[in-house]
């Protein structure tokens, strides 16, 4: 039968160690207002611009990568924990993932609509910066809801 | 759909986990299907009726709903 690739469950765990790095860093950086200039280096970049400045192509310049990084760790965990085999992966275990992707998409896409209609300005930034989450955190939350509900998760029932 | 696997799995005296074990899910998947919250593939139901040597027939049946 045909079945969704995934990857081996080990990496599930390894998924959520690199989901908390940047929640604590997020955590961190909002209790304490850290100095970024620990994160600034010298990065490579396709295209970019400092302010309102037309912006350049193919250029290397000093950046302040903390939401590179960031931004990296929860999409590269949050990938592992969404694509990784739970410990039995069975028919009923997809049908749960495909609820759960329905979901986070639906959410996704209609908190950002109504994003659209009420955020004007530069503010629509930080809504594209914490949209870019929404899709993999609400599949992570209504997945493993229904792993719970089912006793996946605790082994009952 | 109705089922009645848990009769039949009653009738040949083995837990969910054999059964799980024996079609290769997990005891909750066979859980969901005996309480009717999941509606098993073709071939896993194959499997079920395969175990208690039964046709699909007298294993699981349509409902008006369907």
């Amino acid at each position: 039968m045909k079945r969704i690739p995934l990857l081996p469950h080990s990496f599930k765990k390894v998924g959520w160690i690199l989901l908390i790095v940047p929640v604590l860093f997020f955590i961190a950086n909002e209790a304490f207002d850290l100095e970024s200039e620990m994160f600034t280096f010298n990065v490579f970049s396709i295209f970019s611009a400092v302010g309102l400045e037309e912006g350049s192509w193919f250029t290397v310049s000093e950046q302040d990568i903390s939401y590179t990084l960031f931004s990296c760790l929860l999409i590269g965990g949050g990938l592992l924990v969404m694509f990784s085999k739970e410990k039995v992966e069975d028919e009923f275990i997809q049908s749960i993932r495909m609820d759960a992707l329905m979901w986070s998409v639906l959410v996704h896409f209609i908190l950002l609509m109504i994003a659209f209609l009420s955020v004007y300005g530069l503010p629509f930034l930080s809504v594209v910066f914490y949209n870019t989450y929404t899709l993999l955190v609400v599949f992570m939350l209504r997945f493993h809801y229904l792993l719970y509900k089912n006793g996946v998760l605790s082994n009952e029932k | 759909m109705k089922n009645n696997v848990k009769m039949h799995r009653a009738i040949a005296g083995i837990t969910q986990q054999n059964l799980a074990e024996k079609i290769g899910v997990s005891r909750q998947t066979i859980n969901a299907i005996e309480s009717g919250k999941y509606v098993p593939s073709t071939v896993l139901s194959l499997k079920i009726a395969r175990v208690f040597e039964k046709s699909m027939e007298e294993l699981f049946s349509l409902e008006d709903s369907d």
